[in-house]
Protein backbone atom coordinates (compact mmCIF):
# COMPACT_ATOMS: atom_id res chain seq x y z
CA UNK A 1 0.00 0.00 0.00
CA UNK A 2 1.53 3.35 -1.10
CA UNK A 3 2.03 5.89 1.28
CA UNK A 4 -0.90 8.53 -1.20
CA UNK A 5 -2.68 5.48 -1.99
CA UNK A 6 -5.91 6.48 -4.06
CA UNK A 7 -5.07 10.43 -3.89
CA UNK A 8 -5.01 12.60 -6.38
CA UNK A 9 -2.00 15.66 -6.63
CA UNK A 10 -1.91 18.83 -8.61
CA UNK A 11 1.50 19.62 -9.20
CA UNK A 12 2.39 23.10 -10.48
CA UNK A 13 5.76 23.40 -12.60
CA UNK A 14 5.31 19.27 -13.42
CA UNK A 15 7.74 19.90 -16.82
CA UNK A 16 11.00 19.09 -15.01
CA UNK A 17 13.06 19.93 -12.11
CA UNK A 18 11.58 19.97 -8.36
CA UNK A 19 7.56 19.50 -9.68
CA UNK A 20 8.91 16.30 -12.63
CA UNK A 21 10.31 14.72 -9.66
CA UNK A 22 7.01 15.32 -7.14
CA UNK A 23 4.54 14.09 -9.48
CA UNK A 24 7.02 10.75 -9.89
CA UNK A 25 7.40 10.06 -6.54
CA UNK A 26 4.22 10.86 -5.32
CA UNK A 27 2.89 8.44 -8.09
CA UNK A 28 5.79 6.20 -6.76
CA UNK A 29 3.35 5.92 -3.66
CA UNK A 30 0.09 5.75 -5.64
CA UNK A 31 -1.14 8.64 -6.34
CA UNK A 32 -2.26 10.18 -9.94
CA UNK A 33 -1.32 13.42 -10.96
CA UNK A 34 -2.64 16.40 -12.39
CA UNK A 35 0.10 17.77 -14.10
CA UNK A 36 0.49 21.70 -15.70
CA UNK A 37 3.49 23.61 -16.91
CA UNK A 38 4.56 25.66 -20.14
CA UNK A 39 3.89 28.85 -19.48
CA UNK A 40 6.36 30.22 -22.39
CA UNK A 41 9.94 31.71 -21.94
CA UNK A 42 9.59 34.84 -20.05
CA UNK A 43 11.90 38.38 -21.41
CA UNK A 44 13.08 38.82 -17.88
CA UNK A 45 14.25 35.18 -16.87
CA UNK A 46 17.57 34.49 -18.65
CA UNK A 47 16.65 30.42 -18.86
CA UNK A 48 14.29 28.70 -20.50
CA UNK A 49 10.60 27.63 -19.28
CA UNK A 50 9.47 24.17 -19.02
CA UNK A 51 9.18 22.62 -22.88
CA UNK A 52 6.10 20.61 -23.93
CA UNK A 53 8.70 17.64 -24.58
CA UNK A 54 9.56 17.98 -20.40
CA UNK A 55 5.84 17.70 -19.86
CA UNK A 56 5.67 14.84 -21.81
CA UNK A 57 8.44 13.62 -20.16
CA UNK A 58 6.84 13.53 -16.77
CA UNK A 59 3.68 11.82 -18.50
CA UNK A 60 5.99 8.99 -19.17
CA UNK A 61 7.64 8.77 -16.20
CA UNK A 62 4.03 8.68 -14.21
CA UNK A 63 2.14 6.04 -16.22
CA UNK A 64 5.25 3.97 -16.35
CA UNK A 65 4.60 3.86 -12.62
CA UNK A 66 0.68 2.36 -13.90
CA UNK A 67 -0.64 5.70 -12.20
CA UNK A 68 -2.92 8.07 -14.25
CA UNK A 69 -1.28 11.96 -15.44
CA UNK A 70 -3.97 14.59 -16.84
CA UNK A 71 -1.06 17.13 -18.00
CA UNK A 72 -2.22 20.74 -19.06
CA UNK A 73 0.01 23.81 -21.08
CA UNK A 74 -0.74 26.50 -18.39
CA UNK A 75 0.50 29.24 -16.90
CA UNK A 76 -0.12 29.71 -13.17
CA UNK A 77 -0.77 33.20 -13.86
CA UNK A 78 -3.77 32.35 -15.41
CA UNK A 79 -6.14 32.09 -12.99
CA UNK A 80 -8.77 30.87 -15.60
CA UNK A 81 -6.53 28.72 -17.14
CA UNK A 82 -5.23 27.03 -13.73
CA UNK A 83 -9.13 26.30 -12.73
CA UNK A 84 -9.76 24.69 -16.57
CA UNK A 85 -6.49 22.22 -16.19
CA UNK A 86 -7.68 21.31 -12.10
CA UNK A 87 -11.60 20.86 -13.27
CA UNK A 88 -10.43 19.12 -16.27
CA UNK A 89 -8.42 16.95 -14.43
CA UNK A 90 -10.46 16.51 -10.87
CA UNK A 91 -13.75 15.29 -14.10
CA UNK A 92 -10.68 12.55 -15.33
CA UNK A 93 -9.54 11.51 -12.19
CA UNK A 94 -12.32 12.08 -9.53
CA UNK A 95 -11.36 13.84 -7.04
CA UNK A 96 -8.09 15.85 -5.50
CA UNK A 97 -6.13 15.73 -2.23
CA UNK A 98 -3.27 17.06 -2.49
CA UNK A 99 -1.72 20.51 -4.05
CA UNK A 100 1.94 21.22 -5.21
CA UNK A 101 1.87 24.68 -5.56
CA UNK A 102 5.60 24.46 -6.57
CA UNK A 103 6.16 26.69 -10.09
CA UNK A 104 8.33 29.28 -9.45
CA UNK A 105 10.85 31.78 -11.68
CA UNK A 106 14.73 32.79 -10.10
CA UNK A 107 16.30 35.55 -11.36
CA UNK A 108 19.73 36.93 -9.76
CA UNK A 109 20.89 40.79 -9.07
CA UNK A 110 21.66 43.47 -6.95
CA UNK A 111 18.62 45.40 -5.74
CA UNK A 112 19.19 48.65 -8.68
CA UNK A 113 18.98 46.01 -11.39
CA UNK A 114 15.45 45.11 -10.34
CA UNK A 115 13.47 46.34 -13.57
CA UNK A 116 10.11 46.51 -12.68
CA UNK A 117 9.26 43.92 -15.11
CA UNK A 118 11.69 41.63 -13.57
CA UNK A 119 9.67 42.72 -10.01
CA UNK A 120 6.33 41.98 -11.18
CA UNK A 121 7.06 38.80 -13.20
CA UNK A 122 8.79 37.34 -10.46
CA UNK A 123 5.59 38.32 -7.80
CA UNK A 124 3.03 37.32 -10.25
CA UNK A 125 4.64 34.12 -10.89
CA UNK A 126 5.77 33.08 -7.11
CA UNK A 127 3.25 34.34 -5.14
CA UNK A 128 0.17 35.23 -7.13
CA UNK A 129 0.79 32.08 -9.13
CA UNK A 130 0.87 30.07 -5.81
CA UNK A 131 -2.73 32.24 -4.87
CA UNK A 132 -3.99 30.97 -8.26
CA UNK A 133 -3.04 27.29 -7.11
CA UNK A 134 -4.85 27.17 -3.65
CA UNK A 135 -7.79 29.25 -5.33
CA UNK A 136 -8.58 27.18 -7.96
CA UNK A 137 -7.66 23.74 -5.89
CA UNK A 138 -9.83 24.28 -2.84
CA UNK A 139 -13.40 24.01 -3.73
CA UNK A 140 -12.36 20.48 -5.07
CA UNK A 141 -10.58 19.56 -1.47
CA UNK A 142 -13.79 20.62 0.52
CA UNK A 143 -15.73 18.96 -1.71
CA UNK A 144 -13.72 15.62 -0.97
CA UNK A 145 -13.79 16.02 2.67
CA UNK A 146 -10.21 17.78 3.04
CA UNK A 147 -6.40 17.49 1.83
CA UNK A 148 -3.27 18.96 2.04
CA UNK A 149 -1.64 21.65 -0.01
CA UNK A 150 1.79 22.41 -0.05
CA UNK A 151 3.82 24.94 -1.29
CA UNK A 152 7.35 25.36 -2.69
CA UNK A 153 8.95 28.24 -0.47
CA UNK A 154 12.91 28.59 -0.18
CA UNK A 155 15.31 29.56 2.48
CA UNK A 156 14.92 32.80 0.55
CA UNK A 157 11.39 32.62 2.10
CA UNK A 158 13.31 32.97 5.86
CA UNK A 159 16.26 34.66 5.61
CA UNK A 160 17.16 37.57 3.46
CA UNK A 161 18.79 36.34 1.02
CA UNK A 162 20.46 39.07 -0.78
CA UNK A 163 20.84 39.52 -4.99
CA UNK A 164 17.25 37.75 -5.20
CA UNK A 165 15.19 40.45 -3.51
CA UNK A 166 12.19 40.09 -5.87
CA UNK A 167 12.04 36.20 -5.24
CA UNK A 168 12.40 36.78 -1.19
CA UNK A 169 9.38 39.17 -1.26
CA UNK A 170 7.76 36.40 -3.45
CA UNK A 171 8.81 33.58 -0.94
CA UNK A 172 8.50 35.42 2.31
CA UNK A 173 4.89 35.96 0.61
CA UNK A 174 3.89 31.95 -0.36
CA UNK A 175 4.62 31.68 3.42
CA UNK A 176 2.03 34.12 3.90
CA UNK A 177 -0.62 33.06 2.41
CA UNK A 178 -0.39 29.39 3.20
CA UNK A 179 0.01 30.59 7.14
CA UNK A 180 -3.29 32.41 6.77
CA UNK A 181 -4.81 29.58 4.81
CA UNK A 182 -4.03 27.10 7.03
CA UNK A 183 -6.39 29.06 9.73
CA UNK A 184 -8.79 29.59 7.60
CA UNK A 185 -9.17 25.92 5.30
CA UNK A 186 -8.61 23.78 8.90
CA UNK A 187 -12.01 23.40 9.49
CA UNK A 188 -12.94 22.10 5.88
CA UNK A 189 -9.51 19.52 7.18
CA UNK A 190 -7.20 21.01 4.50
CA UNK A 191 -3.86 21.35 5.79
CA UNK A 192 -1.64 24.10 4.32
CA UNK A 193 2.25 23.79 4.61
CA UNK A 194 5.55 25.20 3.08
CA UNK A 195 8.58 23.65 1.89
CA UNK A 196 12.08 25.48 1.96
CA UNK A 197 14.95 24.18 0.19
CA UNK A 198 18.40 25.28 0.08
CA UNK A 199 19.68 24.92 -4.08
CA UNK A 200 18.38 22.50 -5.79
CA UNK A 201 19.93 20.84 -8.88
CA UNK A 202 17.26 21.71 -11.22
CA UNK A 203 17.05 23.76 -14.35
CA UNK A 204 16.04 26.75 -12.74
CA UNK A 205 18.80 27.18 -10.08
CA UNK A 206 21.75 26.08 -13.10
CA UNK A 207 20.23 29.21 -15.39
CA UNK A 208 21.50 31.29 -11.86
CA UNK A 209 25.10 31.52 -13.24
CA UNK A 210 25.47 35.60 -12.23
CA UNK A 211 25.29 34.58 -8.47
CA UNK A 212 28.84 33.75 -8.35
CA UNK A 213 30.39 37.02 -10.20
CA UNK A 214 28.02 39.41 -7.67
CA UNK A 215 29.02 37.66 -4.76
CA UNK A 216 32.97 37.65 -6.31
CA UNK A 217 32.01 41.53 -6.33
CA UNK A 218 30.62 41.84 -2.23
CA UNK A 219 32.31 38.31 -0.89
CA UNK A 220 31.04 39.41 2.50
CA UNK A 221 27.80 38.48 1.87
CA UNK A 222 28.82 34.83 0.18
CA UNK A 223 28.14 33.05 3.39
CA UNK A 224 24.76 33.73 3.70
CA UNK A 225 24.16 31.27 0.82
CA UNK A 226 26.61 28.37 2.37
CA UNK A 227 24.24 24.93 4.26
CA UNK A 228 26.01 23.62 7.42
CA UNK A 229 26.32 20.44 5.87
CA UNK A 230 29.36 20.90 3.63
CA UNK A 231 27.08 20.13 0.09
CA UNK A 232 26.80 22.94 -1.95
CA UNK A 233 23.17 21.81 -3.72
CA UNK A 234 20.21 19.05 -3.06
CA UNK A 235 18.79 16.70 -5.49
CA UNK A 236 15.14 17.31 -6.15
CA UNK A 237 13.72 13.47 -4.77
CA UNK A 238 15.00 15.19 -1.53
CA UNK A 239 12.58 17.43 -1.35
CA UNK A 240 9.86 15.23 -2.77
CA UNK A 241 10.69 13.55 0.31
CA UNK A 242 9.52 15.70 2.49
CA UNK A 243 6.40 16.84 0.28
CA UNK A 244 5.57 13.12 0.05
CA UNK A 245 4.98 13.15 4.44
CA UNK A 246 3.13 16.37 4.13
CA UNK A 247 0.91 15.09 1.44
CA UNK A 248 0.51 11.90 2.91
CA UNK A 249 -2.06 10.89 6.12
CA UNK A 250 1.69 10.21 8.10
CA UNK A 251 1.32 14.44 8.58
CA UNK A 252 -2.26 14.48 9.43
CA UNK A 253 -1.73 16.90 11.84
CA UNK A 254 1.01 19.16 10.67
CA UNK A 255 -0.32 22.47 9.05
CA UNK A 256 0.81 26.00 9.00
CA UNK A 257 4.57 24.61 9.66
CA UNK A 258 7.63 25.75 7.32
CA UNK A 259 9.50 22.78 6.73
CA UNK A 260 12.86 22.97 6.09
CA UNK A 261 15.27 20.89 3.54
CA UNK A 262 17.89 23.00 3.30
CA UNK A 263 21.32 21.16 4.80
CA UNK A 264 21.31 23.22 7.64
CA UNK A 265 21.42 26.62 5.60
CA UNK A 266 18.71 28.60 7.69
CA UNK A 267 20.14 27.67 10.69
CA UNK A 268 23.80 29.49 9.98
CA UNK B 1 13.09 -2.13 2.42
CA UNK B 2 11.43 -0.28 5.41
CA UNK B 3 12.12 2.79 5.35
CA UNK B 4 15.03 2.91 8.28
CA UNK B 5 16.38 -0.43 7.26
CA UNK B 6 19.33 -1.89 9.20
CA UNK B 7 19.71 1.06 11.45
CA UNK B 8 19.63 0.79 15.17
CA UNK B 9 17.89 3.91 16.92
CA UNK B 10 18.30 5.09 20.46
CA UNK B 11 14.80 5.85 22.39
CA UNK B 12 14.68 7.63 25.77
CA UNK B 13 11.69 7.30 27.60
CA UNK B 14 10.93 4.35 25.63
CA UNK B 15 8.45 2.28 28.15
CA UNK B 16 5.37 3.57 27.21
CA UNK B 17 3.71 7.16 25.59
CA UNK B 18 5.30 8.19 22.73
CA UNK B 19 8.66 6.49 23.27
CA UNK B 20 7.38 3.52 22.94
CA UNK B 21 5.66 4.48 19.84
CA UNK B 22 8.88 5.91 18.63
CA UNK B 23 10.38 2.52 19.19
CA UNK B 24 7.38 0.56 17.81
CA UNK B 25 7.21 2.56 14.49
CA UNK B 26 11.31 2.68 13.05
CA UNK B 27 11.24 -1.16 14.60
CA UNK B 28 8.38 -1.52 11.60
CA UNK B 29 10.40 0.02 9.33
CA UNK B 30 13.15 -2.12 9.79
CA UNK B 31 15.57 -0.77 12.92
CA UNK B 32 16.73 -1.94 15.78
CA UNK B 33 15.89 -0.55 19.05
CA UNK B 34 18.10 0.36 22.30
CA UNK B 35 15.17 1.64 24.50
CA UNK B 36 16.34 3.68 28.03
CA UNK B 37 13.74 4.38 30.69
CA UNK B 38 14.17 4.62 34.48
CA UNK B 39 11.05 3.00 35.26
CA UNK B 40 10.92 4.35 38.91
CA UNK B 41 8.99 7.49 40.10
CA UNK B 42 10.79 11.20 40.49
CA UNK B 43 9.28 12.40 43.93
CA UNK B 44 8.56 15.85 42.26
CA UNK B 45 6.68 14.02 39.35
CA UNK B 46 2.52 14.48 40.37
CA UNK B 47 1.73 11.29 37.97
CA UNK B 48 2.61 7.53 38.25
CA UNK B 49 6.15 7.13 36.50
CA UNK B 50 6.32 4.34 33.65
CA UNK B 51 7.51 0.53 35.28
CA UNK B 52 9.68 -2.06 34.28
CA UNK B 53 6.33 -3.84 33.22
CA UNK B 54 5.87 -1.21 30.90
CA UNK B 55 9.40 -1.36 29.55
CA UNK B 56 8.73 -5.11 29.51
CA UNK B 57 6.29 -4.38 26.77
CA UNK B 58 7.49 -2.68 24.99
CA UNK B 59 10.51 -5.20 23.87
CA UNK B 60 7.91 -7.46 23.53
CA UNK B 61 5.99 -5.37 20.99
CA UNK B 62 9.52 -4.78 19.02
CA UNK B 63 10.63 -8.34 19.05
CA UNK B 64 6.61 -9.42 17.72
CA UNK B 65 8.26 -7.30 14.89
CA UNK B 66 11.06 -9.27 14.57
CA UNK B 67 14.05 -6.46 15.25
CA UNK B 68 16.18 -7.00 17.98
CA UNK B 69 15.50 -4.41 20.99
CA UNK B 70 18.20 -3.97 24.11
CA UNK B 71 16.15 -2.27 27.22
CA UNK B 72 17.73 -0.86 29.57
CA UNK B 73 16.64 0.91 32.99
CA UNK B 74 18.66 4.46 33.24
CA UNK B 75 17.34 8.06 34.25
CA UNK B 76 18.61 10.67 31.39
CA UNK B 77 19.95 12.31 34.47
CA UNK B 78 22.76 10.30 35.08
CA UNK B 79 25.41 10.26 32.55
CA UNK B 80 27.08 7.34 34.13
CA UNK B 81 23.98 5.09 33.93
CA UNK B 82 23.45 6.19 30.38
CA UNK B 83 26.92 5.19 29.32
CA UNK B 84 26.53 1.72 30.74
CA UNK B 85 23.45 1.29 29.22
CA UNK B 86 25.14 2.20 25.91
CA UNK B 87 28.20 0.14 26.53
CA UNK B 88 25.78 -2.93 27.54
CA UNK B 89 24.57 -2.76 24.07
CA UNK B 90 26.23 -5.55 21.68
CA UNK B 91 24.90 -3.42 18.50
CA UNK B 92 26.84 -0.76 17.00
CA UNK B 93 25.39 2.50 18.03
CA UNK B 94 23.97 4.72 14.87
CA UNK B 95 20.95 6.47 15.80
CA UNK B 96 20.75 6.47 12.11
CA UNK B 97 22.41 9.75 11.25
CA UNK B 98 24.15 9.23 7.86
CA UNK B 99 26.13 12.36 5.90
CA UNK B 100 25.71 10.94 2.17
Amino acid sequence: MGRVEGKVAFVTGAARGQGRSHAIRLAEEGADIIAIDVPGDYDSVGYPMGTEAELAETVKHVEALDRRIVATKADVRDLAALKAAVDEGVAQLGRLDIVCANAGICTVQTWDEVTPQVWQDTLDTNLTGVWNTYVAAVPHLIAGGGGSMIATSSTAGIKGLPFLSPYVAAKHGVVGISRSLANELAKHKIRVNTVHPTGVDTPMVAGLGGLDAIIGKEPELGPIFMNTFPIEIVEPRDISNAVLWLASDESRYVTGLELTVDAGNTIR
Amino acid sequence: MGRVEGKVAVITGAARGQGRSHAIRPAQEGADIIAVDPCQQIPTVEYPMATPDDLAETVKEVEALDRRIVARQADVRDPAALQAAFDGVALPVDAGFTAK
